[in-house]
Order: structure tokens, then sequence, then C-alpha cells
């Protein structure tokens, strides 16, 4: 039986960069999965993302996440809120660049290609914290609040810093029939 | 365009009144991160915490102070409560099993490059209910702060004097 997990793209950095693009998205399918793993950044950083349409970044101010970090060694949670100001999401804490295959995470995306709706995603990701040298999760939810056909997904750092080699970025559709 | 990205590598079940089940060799080079389902339906009388594990490359398991973990224990009549270790010697708070009220522990992980030589991390949520019973979901992130190579997993009780029965893994590998 064919498996209903469909990938769309992969990208693997070989270099460090400071962007990673997927792209893809499509009416084909309703609901998509990004898994990545190893973004570690070249100095301490941490990722955030933006939708694209047509294969362009959107950097208006309309992006909302919502979202808990838990600190392991300091056994605390805090919050981690903003309100339709922002002009991407924030994904993780700071993470370390020292920690090799650092940074990891699956997102969940919907409704990201319909038109009359704004994007929704959720989020699951975990690293090794740039502060106090401890594991890091942050799980949260987070929208565009604009009603736009969005194809993709662009990962880059809150400081302008790169993402090294060895990173894998890869974009699945659901199958919906 | 490719199909079928999440592959079944192993499915299987366990005996019973067991309080550790390993799968060996299910972590390799093929794959850079799994995802995988754990279904323990019978535990002991009263409830016990399950954790996780891994076994190194030679299928040891690692029961080293490496482990560093925080979790979330939700309960549906109480306050959430938030635990954490940074020097554990297992992957905590991975719901709970017992023979009470129905129960059956449902968790799924994702385990991030653990066949690498690099910390293995690992997310997850579990479903179970304690032996009020009150309905206990976990939120879970993990890591095994080795460069250790593992190969599999061991899906243990806390409590050794409660044991389970019939515990179902499923590990997929992620293709990319």
């Amino acid at each position: 039986m064919a498996g209903s997990l469909v990938k769309i793209q992969s990208v693997s950095t070989t270099s460090s960069v400071a962007t990673v693009t997927l792209t893809g998205i499509s009416s084909a399918y309703n609901v998509y999965v990004v898994e990545f793993d190893s973004a570690t950044p070249d100095v301490d950083d941490a990722l955030r993302a933006r939708v694209t349409e047509s294969g362009t970044p959107n950097t208006t101010s309309n992006y909302s996440t919502a979202s808990k970090q838990y600190n392991a060694s300091a056994g605390t949670t805090s919050a981690s809120a903003s309100s339709g100001g922002e002009t991407s999401w924030n994904l993780t804490m700071g993470l370390e660049s020292t920690r090799t295959n650092n940074c990891n995470g699956v997102l969940w995306l919907y409704n990201f290609n319909n038109a009359s709706s704004f994007s929704y995603m959720t989020s699951d990701l975990l690293g090794w914290g740039s502060t106090s040298d401890e594991l890091k999760g942050r799980k949260g939810g987070h929208t565009f609040e604009s009603s736009s056909s969005c194809d993709g997904i662009h990962f880059f750092l809150n400081s302008g810093n790169n993402i090294v080699s060895g990173a894998t970025f890869t974009l699945y559709g659901l199958k919906k029939s | 365009m490719a199909i079928g990205r999440l592959e079944l590598i192993s499915f299987t079940t366990s005996g019973t009144s067991i309080t550790s089940f390993a799968v060996d060799n299910v972590f390799s080079s093929d794959y850079t991160n799994y995802v995988v389902t754990v279904g323990v339906p019978q535990g002991s009388a009263t409830n016990t915490g399950n954790n996780l594990t891994f076994l190194d490359s030679t299928g040891t398991e690692i029961t080293s102070t490496n482990y560093e973990n925080i979790y979330e224990q939700f309960n549906v009549n109480a306050a959430g409560t938030i635990s954490s270790s940074t020097t554990n010697t297992q992957i905590s708070g991975l719901g709970q099993t017992s023979n009470i009220g129905g129960n059956y522990n449902n968790v799924v992980l994702n385990i991030f490059n653990p066949n690498k030589a690099s910390y293995t991390f690992v997310t997850a949520q579990a479903s179970s209910l304690d032996s009020i019973p009150n309905f206990e979901p976990y939120q879970t992130f993990g890591v095994l702060k080795t460069s250790d190579q593992c190969r599999g997993l061991s899906w243990n009780v806390n409590n050794a004097a409660r044991p389970f029965s019939n515990v179902q893994i499923a590990v997929y590998g992620v293709a990319i």
C-alpha cells in the first residue's frame, strides 16, 4: 500500500547558509508537515520563519506566535506570545552553536494555500540552549493573519547568522484522497 | 514525487509481566530521524510511570546519568506539574501504566539523530490515566548527552515492582 506522507521538497545544507526555503505547497494537500534536524546556528541564535507567496517571503507584520518554553536545568516554563505585530514567527529559543546536530523539530502547516483563510501552524521543537547550557523545548501555535495563498515556508536566524552545513529541512504533504 | 516517506522498520509486541522491553537494531544510517509509537494496554494494579533509554552501538542499554529532560504532566482535575532533571538515567515522563479504569498508555515520539555521533534529541506526547483514575496527558522533551551511535531503545517502568505486559512498539524511519 502506498504511503500517505508525500515528500514535496527537501533541502540539505552543504555549507553555511543564511536562509532555507521550502516551496511546493499547493491545493493538492490541505495539511503539510515540515521536519527538520541539525539546524545549528554558526553563532548562538534563534530560528524564525515566514510564509512565502510565489516563492518570496512575506515580511508584513501579520505573524502571531503563542508558545510555551520548557527549560530543563531550571525546571521551569515560560510563555512566549506575540500578537499580530511580528514580521516573522519566533520558533525557537536561543541555540548553542557549538553543539552539533542541534535544533530539531516538526511543524504542521494548515490552510497555507487557502486564499480565503489565514495560515496556521503548530510547532514541536527542541535543542540545546545558548543560555544556562541546558535542554530547551518549545510547543506552540502560529498564525499568519492574512488571507493569501502561501506556497512555502522560509527559515532564517533571528540575528542574521548562518545555519551550518548538515541541516536538513523536508516538506511533506498529507494525502487527502 | 516520492510516496510513502514514513517507513515502518519494526513492529513488536512484548511478553507479559516485564519491567523493560528492548527493541534493538532499529536505528541506522538509513534514516536520520524516527517516529516511534508505543501502546501499553496492561500494567500492575497500581500505576507507575514509563521511561525510555537508548541502546548503544553494541546493543547495550545506556543507563548513565547523561540524560536530561523536562516534562509537563497535565491533569484533567488539577493544575499541571513540571518535572525535570539534568542528570537523569532515562528520559522520564512518558505516561503511566496500570490496569485501572481501562488505562492504556499511548505515546508518540519524534527521535532526532539517534544513530549519529552527537546528542540524541526526543520530543514526546503521552496520554494515559493515573490510579484515581484521572486523565493525565504528558508533554515531554529529552536528550541523551553522549555521542553514542544508538541502534535501539528500551521502554521501561519506573517502579520494577509494577510490571507491564503486551507492550507494542512501532518504529518508523522518516525518509527524506
